[in-house]
């Protein structure tokens, strides 16, 4: 039973860290639309 | 007075030597077995002579520095067969290179070998795209190898944990362990890397199949290369056109994603796989790399937009935002020629990717640079400094940050962060003026040597064949030293002239 949670929890991680991993590109795209808009 | 090293000294730095070799010997098996299977028979030749090299190098110095009892392996010990470690293993390393004919000079794949061990990503490469798939393997294996710390690859098969290993580890540019047992931790470090080679290569290669339009048995080989590129935040790729060959978004989407796991730290890893997922959110590293992301971001794309560089928003994200990931996670990775750095981006922009390749990632990760960790404890520093001239003088103030628990900040660890911040930008400083000295533009320079130093791989077009040997020693220096975090190095020279002038 442990070991399943803690695969569980393992792949849970891997998914949480690509969620963070596609934030940080969001938040780069954030920037670039804002200084693409003022600049345009 | 300078104490000569005792026989025993030297027996003791040649045996765990030889066993560090012995591990990264027994790696080139690997690349064997890719030649197997792409129907390769000259490199499987060129590979068994660089395996007799490595096994027969690691073999002797065992042999000659035989020890009858385990003595206690001190800390200058730790040191010096960390960083002649990394000199042997860029040798033996450089013998299969040379030998596939790709490279001019055996210098030439001496550098290709650090660039690949520190994860630095620089090439002198000549025809890339005709490179067996053998020898295409195996560099970016050193890649994996570097990432994790050929250190650790030795931890986790062939030397015991102990007082002696924690030493070695930590001359490997390492100081934090994650498990109380140094031998454990490197387990661990290889388990984290093992778990996301499988499910990195996949994705990569299901975006190289599907979208890229690879075949399956080329998206799986680019898959695992640039997984192994990406994570450890090195930067080689199968081909000579980096990412632009792939000329697909979500490629580029899947490569972001494996950076960015490469740039946090293995103890974030472990913190979040059993389940404490709020350490992300409340690491000062990860906060100060969502600031310094979003600053450097910010100079970047104001450049390149002001300048309408880009004419399309796409275009800003994927030229643009791409490069300043791919430098702030110190990965090398782009979506752009070299020369069109200097020709198409602005001093601005130029000016935010030197700074964010010089800044780097996470600490006990695989990116370069100076590291997040630092950065962010000497800002906060700063702040406290501004903050008591605000308030009454017989005010106390204790500043507390969060990096894996909460921890009080104080001068030693600020005094620490400071020195090795300070120890980066005058190596940084050396590689410019090197390279000024050759006769590189200041601008260029600058951008070239922070990339080797800080283990990055971006290159505005200085790293070529042609360059000046002086200048290609130069950064094969930067990149050694970069990885190990100095003070491995420095013990050496120390170990040397003591060597040589000591009674």
């Amino acid at each position: 039973m442990n070991r399943i949670r803690s695969i569980a929890n393992i792949i849970v991680g891997i998914c949480f860290e690509m969620v963070f991993a596609a934030a940080i590109v969001l938040w780069g795209l954030v920037i670039c639309g804002v200084a693409f808009l003022i600049y345009r | 007075m300078i104490l000569k090293p005792q026989t025993l000294d030297i027996r003791i730095i040649l045996h765990f030597l030889g066993k560090i070799i012995l591990g990264f010997g027994m790696m080139m098996v690997l690349p064997v077995a890719v030649s197997v299977m792409f129907g390769e028979t000259v490199p499987v030749v060129d590979f068994a002579i660089g395996l007799i090299a490595s096994i027969s190098t690691g073999v002797l110095c065992i042999l000659v520095a035989r020890l009858d009892k385990h003595p206690e392996m001190n800390w200058m010990h730790g040191m010096v067969v960390v960083s002649l470690g990394w000199l042997v293993c860029m040798v033996l390393g450089a013998i299969p290179l040379y030998l596939s004919g790709h490279w001019k000079t055996f210098l030439d794949a001496c550098f290709e070998s650090m660039s690949a061990l520190a994860t630095t990503g620089l090439s002198l490469v000549q025809d890339l795209d005709h490179l067996s798939h053998g020898a295409n393997f195996w560099r970016h294996l050193m890649m994996f190898l570097g990432g994790q710390g050929i250190v650790v690859v030795a931890l986790s098969f062939l030397v015991k944990g102990g007082a002696g290993a924690f030493r070695m580890y930590v001359g490997e540019g390492r100081d934090e362990k994650i498990l109380p047992n140094v031998a454990e931790t490197a387990k661990f470090i290889w388990l984290v890397s093992l778990v996301y080679f499988v499910v990195g290569t996949l994705l990569l290669a299901l975006c190289g199949h599907l979208s890229a339009g690879l075949s399956l048995r080329e998206a799986v080989f680019h898959g695992a290369c640039i997984f192994m590129a990406a994570f450890d935040t090195g930067g080689f790729s199968p081909q000579s056109q980096s990412i632009i060959y792939y000329q697909d978004g979500l490629f580029e989407f899947g490569t972001i994603i494996v950076m960015v796991w490469g740039a946090i730290n293995f103890n974030l890893h472990y913190a979040i796989w059993n389940g404490k997922r709020k350490e992300l959110w409340k690491d000062i590293e990860v906060r100060t790399f969502v600031i310094t992301l979003g600053l450097v971001t910010l100079l970047a794309a104001a450049a390149l937009a002001k300048g309408h560089v880009y004419g399309t928003i796409i275009g800003l994200v994927r030229r643009g935002l791409y490069q300043i990931i791919s430098a702030h996670t110190t990965t090398g990775f782009s979506t752009i020629y070299s020369p069109q750095f200097i020709l198409e981006w602005k001093s601005l922009a130029l000016l935010a990717i030197i700074v964010a390749m010089g800044m780097g990632a996470s600490i006990c990760s695989t990116t370069g640079g100076i590291k997040m960790l630092r950065i962010g404890l000497i800002a906060k520093a700063f702040r406290e400094d501004v903050k008591r001239f605000l308030m009454s003088d017989s005010s106390v103030v204790s500043t507390k940050f969060h990096h894996l628990k909460d921890m009080f900040l104080d001068d030693k660890l600020v005094r620490s962060a400071a020195l090795m911040t300070i120890a980066y930008v005058l190596v940084y400083l050396f590689g410019t003026a090197a390279a000024c000295f050759a006769g590189y533009p200041l601008l260029e320079s600058l951008f070239e040597s922070t990339s080797a130093a800080g283990n990055v791989g971006l290159s505005c077009g200085i790293t070529q064949v042609g360059m000046p040997v002086f200048l290609k020693v130069v950064y094969i220096i930067q990149m050694w030293a970069g990885r190990l975090e100095f003070v491995s190095v420095l013990v050496l020279g120390g170990f040397i002239v003591s060597c040589i002038r000591g009674k």
